[in-house]
């Protein structure tokens, strides 16, 4: 791709620990198995995969804090290993939680801290703090020590943080993880924002909703390999002989679900798990209608309500990792 | 460097140091940074006192408040990369442009500071407890002699940081570390009465030359072989500060390769 920021070519990597005491024996964890891919400047790029599945192990190789193992990952040109002074200036990342700021320092004196690291001159690295502030809404708080914060208010911070260098790439890891749905919500906001100011953004992300609010295409990644990469719309035609039956119930085997896979026309079933029931999703071809015979094998559990819907970037998802969400 | 890049240097150093180490608080300062030295200079001391059945325990008083530094530039400086990776701040360390030796010597330059403070307080115990006196002698010089030192063992708490990048076990490391001066650097027993093989080592460790000059100094000897130990105690220090330099390149690399950034 010619306008391509970020280009990952058959990238590896391989973590190596050992098991034993005595007798070590070492152990290759394989997180990426040959991926590719390129990213669009100013595109909103988003990694989505389960746990494990390598998101965070390519971002750390792009960020330049990890070397591959084999394959070549390049960012506005340059090597991520080996090239990555000519990088580092231009790049910033964000990883979710509420680790990454220096709890005993105020806010203020984080971004201070963290922008002399980038050599910003004082006029301003001043003046781009207080935008930074007003933009994530801490304008008041920003003299106050982070560990007064709540969780959302690190989070926040954390974004003035990834911004403070005025980056043309941001890696997004996860970054509405434990924020509430307005804190989210104010977030996506702002990647949009930032997407408008022609900034490329990596995000890797668990909530559909989000990644098909923002991402202008998504790769779906499963055991360190990329299993579908398209345009949100596009991944869900994938879908679109599908439907979904999404049934609550009091408990649930896994024998009953391996009866549910049998029945014909059922492509898939995951269970979400809340703390009173489960919700079942099965995802069937919808020239079928299965609804009867699902309900023939959970005639002995508490059915507390059925419905049935069209396909979401979320059946897509689960159709193409399987398992549960 | 520039005027801005002064300031930037004393703002990071002054930030860094507040962002991780809980001593700014006073009761953790009393606790950590002044009743722990003076039970560790009256231990030294006393045992001084009983296995060399001596009344003037200058050398002792001396040679351990120097070595009171080793809170400071062992344990505060070696600990510095993994605090930050506690912090789960180390990555964003990591991918900055700014130069990772520098980020470390900015973090270093407070702990000297406040490493002089420990020393002083080790020095006004001792000397009215063991009734050291050190109106004879030129304070000045006694102050250059001591700054040096803080500065070598500095250098060496940057080699040992740099460690922190590829292990978590600094504690481990900044222990026998201290160990070592404790027993080596002639603040407890006269090199002089060391096996040769182990002199050898005694002169490449920081501090020894410092302690040797200083007890020098109050016993009234030759102001140029003064002079001249503190010029190889400050040879020390940079021979540290670049093997601490190098160790950061190589360890970076290793980090990368072996994914040890993030091992707790």
């Amino acid at each position: 791709m010619k306008d391509s920021v970020i280009c990952v070519e058959n990238l590896y990597r391989d973590y190596e620990t050992t098991k034993g005491w005595l007798n070590k024996k070492k152990v290759i964890v394989k997180a990426l198995a040959g991926i590719s891919f390129e990213v669009k400047k100013g595109e909103i790029f988003g990694l989505l995969g389960p746990n494990g599945a390598g998101k965070t192990t390519t971002i750390k190789i792009l960020s330049t804090l990890l070397a591959p193992t084999s394959g070549e990952s390049r960012v506005l040109g340059y090597k991520t290993f080996g090239e990555e002074n000519m990088i580092r200036q231009h790049i910033n990342f964000i990883f979710g939680g509420e680790l990454g700021v220096y709890r005993r320092l105020s806010g203020r004196d984080n971004l201070v801290y963290f922008s002399n690291l980038y050599k910003i001159r004082k006029n301003i690295r001043d003046k781009r703090i207080d935008e930074l502030l007003e933009l994530v809404g801490l304008s008041e708080k920003g003299d106050l020590k982070v560990e007064t914060y709540s969780k959302g208010m690190i989070q926040r911070l954390q974004i003035a943080r990834g911004l403070i260098n005025d980056p043309e790439i941001i890696y997004l890891d996860e970054p509405t993880i434990g924020l509430d749905p307005i804190g989210a919500r104010e977030l996506r906001d702002i990647i949009k924002e930032l997407s408008l100011r022609r900034k490329t953004i990596l995000l890797t992300t668990h909530y559909m909703h989000e990644a098909d609010e923002l991402c202008d295409r998504i790769a779906i990644i499963n055991k360190g390999k990329i299993v579908a990469l398209d345009t949100p719309v596009n991944l869900k035609k994938q879908n679109r002989i599908t439907s979904v039956l999404e049934i609550n119930v009091l408990g649930i085997y896994d024998k009953e679900l391996e009866e549910i896979k049998k029945i014909e026309g059922v492509e898939t079933v995951a269970v979400k798990k809340n703390d009173q029931w489960q919700l079942i999703l099965i995802q069937f071809k919808n020239t079928h209608n299965i609804t009867q015979n699902v309900l023939n094998v959970l005639k002995n559990n508490t059915v507390i309500s059925v419905n049935e819907r069209g396909a979401l970037l979320e059946d897509a998802y689960v159709r193409l990792v399987g398992g549960s969400i | 460097m520039s005027f801005e890049g002064i300031e930037r240097f004393f703002v990071q150093s002054w930030l860094s140091f507040k962002a991780l180490f809980g001593w700014i608080e006073p009761k953790t300062y009393f606790f950590v940074k002044v009743l722990n030295p003076i039970f560790q200079l009256l231990f030294f001391c006393l045992l001084a006192k009983y296995s060399f059945k001596t009344n003037d325990l200058t050398p002792w008083v001396i040679g351990n408040s120097f070595l009171l530094c080793i809170y400071n530039s062992i344990f505060g400086i070696g600990h510095v990369f993994v605090m930050d990776r506690y912090a789960g701040t180390l990555k964003m360390i990591i991918a900055a442009p700014f130069n990772k030796f520098l980020t470390f010597f900015q973090r270093g330059f407070v702990h000297i500071i406040d490493s002089l403070s420990t020393v002083a307080i080790g020095l006004i115990i001792g000397s009215i407890v063991f009734n050291v006196s050190f109106s004879n002698i030129s304070i000045p010089i006694f102050i250059i002699i001591a700054l040096v030192a803080m500065f070598s063992v500095a250098g060496l708490g940057l080699l040992l940081g740099s460690f922190g990048l590829v292990t978590s076990s600094m504690n481990f490391i900044a222990n026998i570390v201290s160990m070592i001066l404790i027993a080596l650097t002639g603040a407890n027993f006269p090199i002089e009465t060391l096996p040769n093989s182990i002199r050898i080592i005694s002169y490449c460790l920081p501090i020894t030359r410092s302690i040797k000059a200083a007890n020098l100094l109050m016993n009234g000897g030759s102001t140029q072989v003064i002079y001249s130990l503190i010029v190889k105690e400050i040879f020390v220090g940079i021979v540290y500060i670049a093997l601490g330099y190098m160790f950061i390149i190589i360890t970076e690399h290793i980090a990368k390769r072996k994914a040890t950034l993030e091992l707790y």
